[in-house]
């Protein structure tokens, strides 16, 4: 999975609509439920855009992966799904309980022609990818200043000014620490530890201490995090990191027992659509494997990475102490 | 099931010859029965659930779950943290809280009724909204106090590390931990204060004793249950508190137990479920042998009772240590509230945090997003609606259980306590999945609606409420109740009449402590609430993701303003009708 998104793209512009049939049936069913863990205002946008399109009342349930996958799991144990689509921060949940999500092809979603092979798994297909970006106050720190590759972060310019997000609140930080031990090397790691960085809970809150200039920098975070806060004019920009370019991947699929399994076809194939891309990357700093280059507007990504989603127990351990944040 | 049982005989050992033949016995042994009963069964059926799916997955017993929990690294310190926490926020919390208790219901520092909500202002906020106040104020970088500070220091000449006197400390858990502590310690020892018979306090004012001697050799033993009762207190919410130590201890790397669980369920894929029962098992057993040992302790010497005589109480006049009392109350909710609630609001209007404050940037927009949108307001109104129905509701049923326990005594008593005790043990997220499958689903279908967030809670806040029924159940003495019962009232008379006025200060005690958490609660929220039964729980979890700390503050400003409110008209409705106290030389 470490392939470029350069060569991606499959299909060239066919018509990926789904017929009326499906359309008509779908607005009989007359609701979508939409269960995603990506940011709230995306959820929230491209759910109103479905609505004023189709005409079919939209409702949502955001929450963060750990807490969206616990509930639809529990509730699909009692074969009371309600989620017509589900929208996960990466791939584990589809992996570990393909049972409760339907096999994915360009038949049910024509959009899924759009997209390479390597982005599709049997029951679920990443939509989206997510730069990793350090963020920085831009009254404390010029453009020019700012570490531009992983390593630059380790310099000792930088020793006592970093906000570190916890790679222990999320699979998808840890797996950015596993991606930086593998990919820039163990020796990064020990350096980046001696850093005397100070750590937060959650990119969230990580940006909102940057913009009251409490640290210079945070990573590993994301761009749509500051989304809000630059309309409002806090000081603050986010730069996709290089060397190497790391994404996280956001992970569709529709449930075996969606309650309106054409509401469910409809608005994946939505999701998948130019027009919902483009909606998305106009409005948020994005990546997706149907836009590598950036036509639709999304960020243009050069041979991105995924952070490692599967990192054992021991592994796990091992990153964390080297990075200094076992327990004492 | 044993608890019918126990309550059968409960009711059966109540009444005497008179109240039998007024027929009055039947419907409330009824009544107790099915009140046991249903409680049983809210809260076993889900804990059962739980137990069975993570402990013994596929019916069988897994000894590696209990190895692998038992020796996962970073348990023994957090473990190690969290006992540390305990103990200094008791240490503190405890003499704090009874202390401004007695200041404000028995001697003459209070000024006027208002005087008694003082104290408990920093309950009003979510432990969530206290954290991030207190941040705002104090982060050592870009705190409204703290970066001033070091920046005047500096002009000084001294070169100080912000790092270390930062509120991501341990001092600063410890201070946070006790801010929120001192409040709960307060309801339940104002409440036991206010329903003390004076004639002790008299007899040795009268007999010479100094006004310290008399606190010390008097009135603080004569609340010995409260004060136990608030240790109790103390220790449950210093392992249950989440929101403060991820906020603020996570930075200062001071891992506790409740963010060690939360991780396990929230940031482990698949969530290690049967690893965070393991240890909720673990907590019970703690609490237990804890509820076990301030009950010996408590009832080893005698104490104080509300007793058929007419109480009036006179309140110690502190003479020249008037005014410094006051002041030192004043102070407190100065440094501890007033200061937060500021900080809390002037982030509210401003478009984001920063420590320097632009008046031309403020604006009512971040309340505003809130009043006028369609979701968050439904949500404030459906958290306000079931905090008032679940406060209501707990603290009835845990003040009859308490009367149920204390007329069966002995080990049926003992067992009603700790099993009122033993849902603090288990985290909210993980009895919140219980709930969901246990009513959710069929045959009860009530996944999206409000009623399953009204079980959870009730079972979720009943130790809270038991604590503090159990309080004010113990300060009342056996002979107003016999007096009825010779008179010829059956035992719901009795209890409507006589027990239900004299323990009702208690009880508001613990409602307000109850509808403030009810307000706040974000775990079991994120399990059982959604697009269609929104509550402020959930939307603080979306903020907190998503938003911004500035919207966060508005909600935390909009939860302290219905807090308030509510709360101060509660307190004061239920304080005790004794007539108006008298100031007495001392």
């Amino acid at each position: 999975m470490t392939a470029g998104l350069a060569a991606c793209v499959m299909t060239p512009a066919i018509a990926q609509d789904l017929p009326d049939a499906v359309v008509k049936a779908a607005q009989k069913e007359g609701e979508l439920t939409y269960y995603s863990a990506v940011d709230e205002g995306q959820t929230k946008m491209l759910v109103e855009m479905f609505s004023k399109k189709y005409g079919i009342k939209g409702t949502y349930l955001r929450l963060v992966s750990g807490q969206l996958v616990q509930r639809f799991i529990t509730e699909n144990d009692n074969n009371s799904n309600i989620a017509d689509v589900f929208l996960d921060s990466g791939p584990l949940s589809f992996r570990l309980h393909p049972q409760y999500f339907v096999p994915l092809d360009a038949e049910l979603l024509p959009n899924l022609a759009k997209w390479s092979k390597q982005w599709i798994d049997e029951r679920s297909v990443t939509v989206l990818t997510s730069p990793m970006v350090v963020t920085y106050n831009t009254d404390m720190v010029t453009a020019a200043e700012v570490p531009k590759t992983w390593r630059e972060t380790a310099d000792p310019k930088w020793k006592g000014k970093i906000l570190l997000t916890d790679p222990r609140t999320s699979e998808t930080y840890l797996g950015w620490l596993a991606k930086m031990e593998s990919a820039v090397g163990a020796d990064f790691v020990k350096a980046l530890a001696a850093q005397n960085f100070t750590v937060i809970a959650s990119g969230a809150s990580g940006v909102q201490m940057i913009a009251a200039g409490a640290f210079p920098l945070n990573f590993p975070t994301y761009a749509s995090f500051g989304t809000q806060l630059k309309a409002k004019q806090a000081p603050i920009e986010s730069l996709v990191m290089k060397g190497p370019t790391i994404v996280s991947q956001s992970s569709m699929g529709i449930p075996s027992h969606a309650k309106h399994p054409n509401v469910a076809r409809l608005f994946a194939n939505f999701l998948m659509s130019d027009e919902a891309i483009s909606a998305v990357c106009k409005a948020y700093p994005a990546s997706t494997p149907r836009d590598p280059d950036g036509k639709l507007g999304c960020v243009a990504l050069t041979d991105p990475q995924l952070v490692d989603y599967v990192v054992d127990e021991k592994r796990k351990l091992s990153l964390i102490q080297m990075i200094g944040l076992a327990s004492r | 099931m044993a608890f019918g049982m126990t309550a059968s005989d409960a009711a059966l050992e109540m009444p005497h010859a008179e109240s039998r033949r007024t027929g009055g016995r039947a419907p409330v042994v009824i009544l107790m029965t099915l009140l046991v009963l249903g409680m049983g069964f809210i809260i076993f059926y889900p804990i059962g659930i739980i137990l069975v799916r993570a402990i013994l997955p596929g019916g069988r017993f897994e000894p590696q779950l209990w190895i692998d929990t038992f020796t996962a690294p970073g348990l023994g310190i957090a473990a190690f943290n969290t006992l540390i926490l305990a103990v200094l926020t008791t240490a503190i919390s405890v003499p704090v809280g009874v202390f401004f208790a007695w200041l404000i219901e028995r001697t003459d520092a209070r000024w006027g009724s208002l005087s008694r909500l003082l104290p408990v202002i920093p309950l009003l906020l979510p432990p969530v909204a206290l954290a991030i106040g207190w941040l705002f104020l104090a982060d050592p970088r870009a705190g409204f106090i703290a970066r001033p500070l070091f920046d005047a220091l500096r002009g000084f000449g001294l070169q100080i590390e912000p790092s270390s006197l930062a509120i991501q400390s341990w001092q600063g858990l410890v201070f946070l931990y006790v801010l929120f502590s001192v409040p709960h310690v307060y309801v339940v020892a104002a409440a036991a204060f206010s329903g003390l018979d004076p004639s002790l306090e008299e007899a040795a004012r009268i007999c010479g004793k100094g006004r310290m001697r008399c606190f010390f050799g008097v009135s603080l033993p004569a609340i010995r249950h409260a004060v136990g009762s608030s240790v109790l207190l103390c220790v449950l919410s210093s392992i249950g508190l989440y929101s403060i130590p991820a906020l603020l201890g996570t930075a200062a790397r001071i891992d506790v137990l409740s963010v060690y669980i939360y991780r396990l369920l929230n940031f482990s894929y698949p969530p290690k479920t049967g690893q965070a029962i393991v240890l909720g098992l673990v907590l019970m057993l703690v609490i237990a042998a804890i509820w076990l040992l301030q009950r010996k302790i408590a009832s080893r010497t005698g104490h104080a009772q509300i007793g058929g005589m007419g109480v009036r109480p006179n309140l110690l006049v502190l003479g020249g240590w008037r005014w410094p009392a006051r002041i030192m109350l004043l102070l407190y909710v100065a440094l501890t509230s007033v200061l937060p609630l500021i900080a809390l609001f002037i982030v509210a209007l401003q478009p984001f945090w920063r420590p320097n404050i632009v008046w031309s940037t403020l604006s009512l927009d971040n309340f505003m997003g809130f009043l006028e949108a369609p979701a968050p307001r439904l949500a404030i109104s459906n958290s306000v609606i079931l905090a008032i129905g679940v406060s209501t509701a707990v603290v009835l049923v845990a003040g009859l259980l308490a009367i149920v326990a204390k007329n069966l005594g002995g080990v049926k008593e003992k067992w009603f306590g700790i099993l009122t005790k033993l849902p603090s043990a288990i985290p909210h997220i993980v009895f919140a999945v219980g709930v969901l499958v246990a009513f959710g689903f069929a045959p009860f279908y009530l996944s999206s609606g409000l009623l399953i967030i009204f079980l959870c809670y009730l079972v979720v806040f009943l130790p809270t409420a038991s604590i503090a029924a159990e309080s004010a159940v113990q300060q009342v003495g056996k002979e107003l109740v016999e007096a009825s019962r010779i008179f010829g009232a059956h035992p719901g008379r009795t209890f409507r009449t006589v027990q239900l006025p004299l323990i009702l200060p208690g009880l508001v005690a613990g409602w307000a402590s109850i509808f403030a958490l009810v307000l706040g609660e974000l775990n079991a929220a994120a399990i059982l609430s959604g697009p269609r039964n929104p509550v402020i729980g959930y939307l603080i979890l979306a903020l907190y993701d998503n938003g911004t700390y500035s919207q966060l503050a508005a909600m935390g400003s909009i939860i302290g303003v219905v807090s308030a409110i509510t709360v101060s008209a509660v307190l004061l409705l239920g304080r005790p009708r004794f007539g108006r106290s008298a100031p007495t030389g001392g």
